[in-house]
């Protein structure tokens, strides 16, 4: 299997807080790798530090052989990784529809030209996107609300619009963080479906952050634990749960340890 | 459904420049109507500038009327210097002095677009006052600039068509760019510029693309002014000017063309209204009235008095 | 011609005017770090300090000393006003309604003020309530008026840093700075701390119009745009939230300012500033003692 994603060694401090510490994983093509861990553990600073948000202190990050360590975030990106945020980050104001497109046309260019004088590269681009957008949104059920402003949803369907729009390119690798913050255990079941579906439909490789066990054991192939931006422990989910070092991180948080 | 929309606006156009022309030639407007009407309009093609700048995109410039002020001195430079008097040669000039304008916008927008609201602010305003003392101080690189006297004896060039036309024109294209791909990413900038960086998207290119977009426009407005009233003062240019320029943008309705429009005249309407129903002491009145009007629309309708709430 | 002498007698004239601009500074930092506001209209407030404290003292005639008081208080007062009536209707507004919103109280209080019914717009000449005395050292002189001005400067750093450090309601004002949501969680009331900032701010605002008006003695309504401009430079220079950085930028500006305009024009002097505004955010956005801060 060929190494989609490496991560090699890499800190970030803040000011004297080792947020994350001497971290190595990698992620291979087409799998679900979920990243786990207490809160304050630092998985969205590697998040963060994957997509270039932040710089790394140490380390290097390898996505499909190129150096992407010190690239800007846009540059990242445009590579072919996607993600979504923990505190959700639509476009609020524009509709779910726009919020769509904007992510499709990052792919589907055409010049400053062409959209001055609404040559026909401009309208077969913008057919194109059309097209792929509607596709988007029917897939993700979010079609006959295509004309409502985003911050308008309900708060599932603004997950479920965030999610669309990393997805919406097909990208190489989709970074989702927490994506079932907030949500009821029979919303999580559906959105376990829509992910799978998603990963069949468009091929996608994840790299999930997420609390909710239900979802990490029931989706991910291999998990990566964290606590005090160090990893604790890697491997499958059945590892993972009966590992002493993991129970003793998470006692004392609010987890379930039945739901285990 | 947009293309029929275009033809629609091309024509409505056409019906009123014709109207406007019939006015003129009849004598039905006066002189010094006219020369409002035309002021209008330049008007309008600057305030879109900074509607393309903060309207759309979220960039808080306090200094537009900086880059309104150097579209207006180039063209009265160069046309003094090539000897420039007639519609024609005039033609390129404008379009010049608006790549000048757009040129000087490119080399602040580099570092200054890094900033974020407030910063931006003062940079923008710095560069306002920076760009006010240098033309007080014109006459020190050439007595034709004029100095803190002014610049006179501008060729007077600027007529109903020219004008009309060019900033027609100018909105045509400026819609087309609003309904692009361009346009839209200028939307999610406003809205959230990490989310739009993520999605692959360059952001600090496209702030700059609109703002040289909005520097060229308002030195194509200035090119006009310069060649309609053929004499400048810095004290044209100050952040007063571009105090004038954002009221009307956040008037009109930030992202909205026909808005913009409308503000405008209305803007210049009331002015030159009150101008000839008021004695000039209460001229400086609106100075006051502004401010409460600008903070009571902050306070109520801060998307705009012509434009949809939209979601907080 | 360009002696030792005249170079230190601007030195002189520098550090006079780089305490007013640093006072003034002071209260501009303070606010931001705070509320992440520019009060534009704290340059108004300023002056508003210069026209109280002439009106106490020549249409009124209080002593110097109460005027200064009661001038102090006045200012103190009109901020904490400005901050209700019109910023904190807007405190979960978008920052930039609260930036237009603030320009428009500043233009508001000018203009109003320059009507004829008022003000009016014209210079107004102050003549000092006390005698200048003029003190020798070596080949310049420092009059009382300097060392005044110089002193007072200090003495408001070394309140303010006693205020902001060893207070409760300065613990208070740092964890509003730091985290606004989080500090109302821990049972700071916002609304009070806030208020009393301006009142700080608006203080010192004051005090600033006072002994600018004592240095240079003509009073305008619009006296207060540019200094207040300029402060908020020094500000950002020194590293903005800042307050010692507020003085020393302060320093430098008005050093800067009194440099350029004795050797090379006082009609450049405006543009200067800026010009060291523009290197600043192009190489060192912080300030010289800000802190760097991560984006996400």
């Amino acid at each position: 299997m060929s190494i989609i994603l490496d991560v090699q060694n890499i800190s970030k401090n803040f000011g004297g807080l080792k947020a994350v510490s001497n971290l190595s994983f990698s992620v291979e093509k087409g799998e679900i790798l979920a990243i786990i861990g207490p809160n304050g553990a630092g998985k969205t600073t590697v998040f963060n530090l994957i997509t270039g948000f932040y710089t790394v202190d140490t380390g290097k990050i390898i996505f499909n052989d190129k150096d992407i360590t010190k690239m800007h975030p846009h540059k990242i990106a445009k590579l072919g990784i996607r993600r979504t945020f923990q505190n959700l980050r639509l476009f609020k104001n524009l509709t779910v529809y726009d919020n769509i497109i904007a992510a499709v046309y990052s792919e589907y260019n055409y010049n400053i030209f062409s959209a001055l004088f609404n040559t026909s590269k401009k309208k077969e681009i913008n057919k194109k996107s059309e097209q792929k957008t509607l596709e988007i949104l029917e897939f993700f059920n979010l079609l006959s609300k295509r004309d409502n402003l985003a911050g308008a949803l309900p708060y599932g369907e603004q997950r479920r619009l965030e999610l669309a729009r990393a997805i919406a390119t097909e990208p190489k690798l989709v970074l989702i963080d927490e994506p079932a913050a907030g949500m009821n255990p029979s919303e999580v079941l559906d959105f376990i479906n829509l992910l799978n579906a998603a990963r069949k439909q468009f091929n996608l490789t994840l790299l999930l952050i997420e609390h909710q066990m239900k979802l990490v054991m029931s989706i991910s192939q291999r998990i990566v634990v964290m606590d005090f931006g160090e990893k604790i422990m890697e491997g499958i989910p059945e590892e993972v749960k009966n590992d002493k070092r993991v129970i003793e991180a998470y006692l004392g948080s609010e987890l379930n340890l039945e739901v285990f | 459904m947009k293309i029929k929309a275009s033809n629609l606006l091309i024509l409505i156009a056409i019906l009123i420049y014709v109207l406007l022309k019939v006015a003129i030639a009849t004598e039905f407007i006066s002189e010094y109507l006219e020369q409002i009407i035309l002021y209008t309009i330049i008007v309008i093609v600057v305030s879109l500038g900074l509607n393309l700048i903060y309207g759309y995109t979220g960039q808080f410039s306090l200094g537009h009327a900086a880059f309104y002020g150097i579209g207006a001195y180039s063209s009265a430079i160069i046309c003094k210097i090539l000897n420039i008097e007639d519609i024609y040669h005039f033609v390129p000039i404008i379009i010049i002095s608006g790549v000048v304008s757009g040129f000087v916008g490119y080399l602040i927008g580099i570092p200054v677009l890094r900033l974020k609201d407030d910063f931006l602010a003062i940079a923008t305003l710095g560069f306002g006052v920076l760009i006010r003392v240098f033309l007080d101080n014109s006459d020190r690189i050439s007595d034709l600039l004029g100095g803190s006297r002014g610049f006179v004896g501008i060729p007077k060039i600027t007529n109903l068509e020219i004008t009309f036309f060019t900033v027609l024109i100018l909105i045509l294209l400026t819609i087309n760019l609003i309904n692009s791909r361009y346009g839209l990413f200028l939307k999610t900038i406003k809205s959230d510029e990490l989310a739009t960086s993520s999605l692959g998207i360059d952001v600090a290119k496209m702030k700059l693309l609109a703002f040289v977009s909005g520097c060229f426009l308002a030195g194509v407005g200035g090119s006009l002014y310069a060649h309609l009233y053929t004499f400048l003062h810095p004290s044209n240019f100050d952040i007063l000017k571009s105090i004038d320029f954002l009221v009307i943008v956040i008037i009109g309705g930030m992202g909205s063309i026909s808005g913009t429009v409308i503000a405008s005249i209305l803007w210049v309407g009331l002015i030159e209204g009150l101008r000839n129903f008021l004695p000039t002491e209460w001229m400086d009145f609106r100075w006051v009235i502004i401010p409460v009007l600008l903070i009571i629309t902050m306070m109520l309708k801060p998307e705009g008095l012509f434009v949809k709430r939209s979601v907080r | 011609m360009e002696t030792t002498a005249y170079i230190l007698q601007q030195i002189v004239n520098g550090i006079q005017l780089g305490s007013v601009y640093a006072i003034i500074a002071l209260g501009y930092t303070m606010v931001y770090g705070v509320l992440r506001l520019i009060n534009f209209a704290h340059g108004d407030v300023f002056m508003l300090g210069a026209f109280f404290v002439f009106y106490l003292i020549n249409k009124f005639n209080f002593p110097l000393v109460t005027a200064v008081i009661l001038t102090v208080c006045g200012t103190a007062i009109v901020a904490y006003l400005i901050e209700k009536i019109a910023y904190k209707p807007l405190r979960n507004a978008p920052k930039i309604s609260l930036l237009i919103t603030a320009v428009g109280v500043s233009l508001f209080l000018e203009y109003t003020l320059s009507l004829n019914i008022f003000f009016t717009p014209n210079y107004i000449a102050f003549p000092r309530p006390f005698e200048v005395k003029s003190y020798d050292f070596f080949v310049f002189s420092v009059t009382n008026i300097h060392i005044f001005i110089f002193l007072s400067t200090i003495l408001s750093l070394l309140l303010l840093y006693f205020l902001i450090y060893k207070t409760k309601q300065g613990k208070a004002m740092r964890a509003i700075s730091h985290d606004q949501q989080t500090a109302a969680l821990m049972g700071i009331n916002i609304d009070n701390i806030i208020s009393f900032t301006f009142l700080i701010g608006g203080a010192l605002a004051g005090l600033g119009g006072i002994l600018y008006s004592i240095a240079y003695p003509q009073i305008n309504v619009f006296m207060g745009v540019m200094p207040g401009i300029k402060s908020f430079v020094a500000a950002v220079l020194g590293g903005i939230g800042v307050i010692h950085g507020a003085v020393l930028g302060g320093f430098i500006i008005g050093l800067a300012e009194v440099f350029v305009s004795a050797f090379l024009s006082s009609t450049l002097r405006d543009g200067v500033i800026f010009l060291l505004l523009f290197i600043f955010l192009l190489l060192r956005p912080n300030g010289l003692f800000g802190k760097r801060i991560e984006k996400v």
